[in-house]
């Protein structure tokens, strides 16, 4: 029974070991003569991509900054300047005007 | 042009690993040229989305996969309307190197890579695929868990129960063979006996 078994494995470990050879072997094609060169000529156009940088945002931004210190400017020679509600538009625009400094900045460092 | 030129290269380099997947993978050579420049278009159209953070190997393999199960689709669709016309003993004949005395067994072994070849066409598809990549092409099973985006058990299950799927069908196959060269036999002796 013993010898029976082993002679059952020996025969699966023979089968799976045709079967990995069988698997492992490349099929045999045939490619056409100037494949490469037939798939290359068939390539369809690709449109040349534009490399010069745009600086529309900065741009934008330097508009924006220039717009708050004008009226940062026109509120410092306001004479309501001192009132509640003058004070902390003056803080609001002032705080804008910094936070576009600030991204400026960081913007052209990212550039180096 | 240089880029055409670089890609003509590209396409020279795997060209023989993406015809003998191709081949393997939908069992079949007609259209293969055909599924072939399909997956060198689809691979220069999404070179410009490579990042390089897999090999271009890997990549190519995907897209392989994908043209691949498109043709799967097809062929169902296709058999769904039409009776096969398969043409599994044609050529095999050919495949015979030298008839001479050891021809029996080149032959035992042409019909034996033949019922692979039946076998595999058996599996499921992600089966069949997760087989060519790791037999044929070599592939870990971190590679084909990236190329078809599973995990790395999940390929092994599929490796083991393509690899047991396939070992039975072969012996059922052997047994079949076996079975209907005896009654050959004893229908031959019979005749001799009548004779």
């Amino acid at each position: 029974m013993g010898d029976e078994m082993t002679a059952e494995e020996r025969a699966l470990a023979e089968l799976d070991a045709r079967l990995v050879r069988a698997l492992e072997a490349r099929p045999a094609v045939e490619i056409p003569a100037g494949f490469a060169a037939r798939v290359a000529g068939q390539l369809p156009e690709r449109r040349s991509v534009s490399l010069t940088p745009t600086y529309y945002g900065r741009n934008v931004m330097v508009a924006c900054m220039v717009v708050l210190g004008v009226a940062l400017l026109g509120l410092a020679l306001d004479r309501t300047g001192g009132t509640t509600l003058g004070v902390a538009l003056e803080w609001f625009v002032c705080a804008q005007f910094v936070a576009l400094a600030m991204w400026l900045g960081v913007w052209r460092r990212g550039l180096r | 042009m240089s880029t055409d030129l670089s890609f003509e290269q590209i396409v020279r380099d795997h060209q023989t690993m993406v015809f003998s997947t191709l081949v393997r993978l939908t069992g079949s050579r007609e259209h293969v040229d055909d599924l072939a420049q399909e997956v060198f278009l689809r691979l220069y159209r999404a070179l410009p989305g490579f990042r390089g953070e897999a090999l271009l190997s890997t990549y190519l393999y995907r897209i392989t996969v994908n043209v691949a199960q498109n043709e799967w689709k097809r062929q169902r669709r296709d058999v769904r309307s039409t009776v096969s016309i398969s043409d599994e003993v044609s050529g095999w004949e050919d495949r015979l190197e030298h008839p001479g005395p050891n021809a029996e067994e080149q032959m035992e072994e042409c019909e034996f890579k033949q019922g692979v070849e039946e076998q595999l066409q058996q599996l499921s598809q992600v089966e069949r695929t997760v087989l060519v990549l790791y037999h044929q092409e070599e592939r870990t099973y971190e590679q084909i868990a990236e190329v078809l985006g599973m995990p790395i058990g999940t390929v092994r299950t599929h490796l083991h129960r393509g690899r047991k799927k396939m070992r039975d069908g072969l012996m059922a196959r052997q047994a079949t063979v076996e079975q209907a060269t005896a009654t050959q036999a004893a229908e031959r002796r019979a005749v001799w006996a009548t004779r």
